[in-house]
């Protein structure tokens, strides 16, 4: 009965609650935690309102310690695809799920920083982003509505991809940041292959039968 | 003999978190930011804060978030929200600003001045040119570096501070680990870096900032924020070798070739703490570039 940990994306102001009942309503065999992360659904915001790209690694860590006999199949979704990357290259899950989780759009380093400027200048210029949070469970972090810097390198993508020991998913939808050529290209590099799956959207209920099916199979 | 008190003291509220804030000079002049480097605080400013305020300046030094007495952190380094505390600080002044920069904090000047060109006058970077390349380079063996960094994290946010016994023990320490520093300044540093706690002192830097996740971020990425900068830049390194002068002078060559605004000068006698180690060098090589570029 492995548990599910379930990394939903920055900005999904529902938290993890919708994807826990669509897993449960998919009939996961087993517990599924879906935490809502700093900021989103009843979480208190970050602290000083930092957000950074792998920073929700910090709060869910002490639900998969490093000595777990039965860690987690761990399933990231977005822009938190890096952090289920994360760890499970730190041999913190069982198997990884990543939904339109790949990072992206891929670009130069040039593009990349360009875009985390912009980024930082229109929190500069957004006095709700700046004003003190809402109180948890009030609503989105307005701070989060300018996302985070995604991993927007293909070679890093391709490195992690290389180092992940464990059983891969790769759920993608029309809503994903990567092209079927760079998909192909970082899931050739999981050592024992990735499944792929495409869905119609990016939503729980969506989602969730294929991520089902596929433990089923496992 | 220790160096003088800073003329007013305080603390800003801004970004969500609370910036305590050192002051030296007429209130009206001209701002300069000064930006310590990691896990120093803004007292670091004390012996070069009056000698620019001398030169007509308003020197403000902030001890950066999850430093001195500022607010806490909740993970690593905070890279984008210091920068980003730094920048709404400099509109708070009045901008534009000059920005002095050590180490990390010299990072972070450089970084501010490209994000942000219309808050920043002019930069003066103490060895702030980042790590060295090999530092930039992705680990030989990603997994087991990331269960490292994790098992790390872990550690740190599952552990009190560790407590020192004295502060005699905290200078040793870091003389062990800034070779160069002058003895009065470690124990400035020292004096002013920590805190009491049961059973002796505790550094006040918030451990969480060391909690190091993997990131995408490299050479590339480095010189793409250099090339964003298009103020004038002093650039100052030590001639001595030191920890933290990791460098070789053909890197540091290539690095500055992504810099374009910048000049440098190597100061001999000094290490990677160039500013407590030769401040009459500096404070005469800031005086010439302001002299040369405008206040």
């Amino acid at each position: 009965m492995t548990a599910l940990l379930v990394l939903h994306d920055v900005g999904d102001a529902e938290g993890g609650a919708r994807w826990r009942a669509a897993l449960e309503e998919a009939g996961w065999p087993g517990p599924v935690r879906a935490p809502d992360l700093p900021g989103h659904g009843r979480s208190p915001a970050a602290v000083g309102g930092s957000y950074e790209l792998a920073d929700p690694v910090l709060p869910v860590l002490p639900s998969v310690p490093a000595d777990d006999p039965d860690p987690p199949v761990v399933l990231g979704v977005g822009t938190n695809g890096w952090c289920a990357s994360v760890l499970a290259l730190g041999g913190r899950a069982s198997a990884l799920v990543l939904v339109d989780g790949l990072g992206g759009p891929y670009r130069p380093q040039a593009e990349a920083m360009a875009a985390e400027r912009l980024r930082l200048r229109a929190i500069a210029d957004d006095p709700a982003a700046l004003a003190p949070p809402p109180v948890p469970g009030d609503g989105l972090d307005p701070r989060l509505r300018h996302g985070v810097s995604p991993l927007g390198s293909r070679s890093m993508a391709e490195r992690s991809a290389g180092a992940t020991a464990v059983p891969v998913l790769l759920v993608e939808s029309p809503a994903s940041p990567v092209g079927a050529e760079d998909r192909a290209a970082v899931a050739a590099r999981y050592p024992a292959g990735a499944a792929v799956v495409e869905v119609d959207g990016p939503e729980p209920e969506l989602v969730a039968p294929a991520v089902v099916a596929w433990a089923a199979r496992r | 003999m220790p160096p003088p008190e800073p003329d007013r003291s305080g603390f800003v509220e801004l970004n969500r978190t609370r910036l305590r804030v050192w002051d030296w000079g007429d209130p009206a002049a001209p701002p300069v930011i000064c930006v310590h480097g990691a896990y120093d605080h803004g007292r670091m400013w004390d012996g070069l804060a009056p000698e620019l305020a001398a030169l007509g300046y308003r020197v403000l030094a902030p001890d950066l978030r999850g430093h001195g007495d500022s607010g806490r952190l909740s993970s690593g380094a905070a890279w984008a929200a210091s920068a980003l505390d730094l920048a709404l600080l400099a509109r708070h002044l009045g901008p534009p600003v000059g920005l002095v920069g050590h180490s990390f904090g010299g990072g972070q000047a450089l970084y501010v001045a490209g994000v942000w060109p219309e808050l920043v006058r002019w930069v003066v970077n103490l060895d702030g040119l980042g790590p060295p390349p090999a530092a930039l380079s992705p680990p030989e063996d990603l997994a087991a570096t990331t269960a490292d960094l994790l098992a790390g994290a872990e550690r740190t946010l599952s552990r009190p501070p560790r407590v020192h016994p004295s502060a005699e023990a905290l200078v040793a320490r870091r003389r062990a680990v800034n070779v160069r520093m002058p003895d009065e300044w470690l124990e400035h540093l020292v004096r002013h870096g920590t805190r009491p706690a049961e059973g002796g002192l505790v550094w006040k830097a918030d451990p969480v900032f060391g909690a190091g996740l993997p990131a995408a971020f490299d050479l590339d990425a480095l010189h793409a924020e250099h090339e964003a900068v298009q103020a004038p830049v002093l650039v100052l390194t030590g001639g001595e070798h030191d920890t933290w002068s990791e460098m070789t002078d053909e890197e540091l060559a290539e690095r500055l070739t992504h810099l374009p605004t910048a000049r440098h000068h190597v100061v001999e006698g000094a290490g990677h703490y160039v500013h407590l180690e030769r401040p009459d060098v500096v404070v005469r090589e800031i005086r010439t570039f302001v002299g040369e570029v405008g206040p």
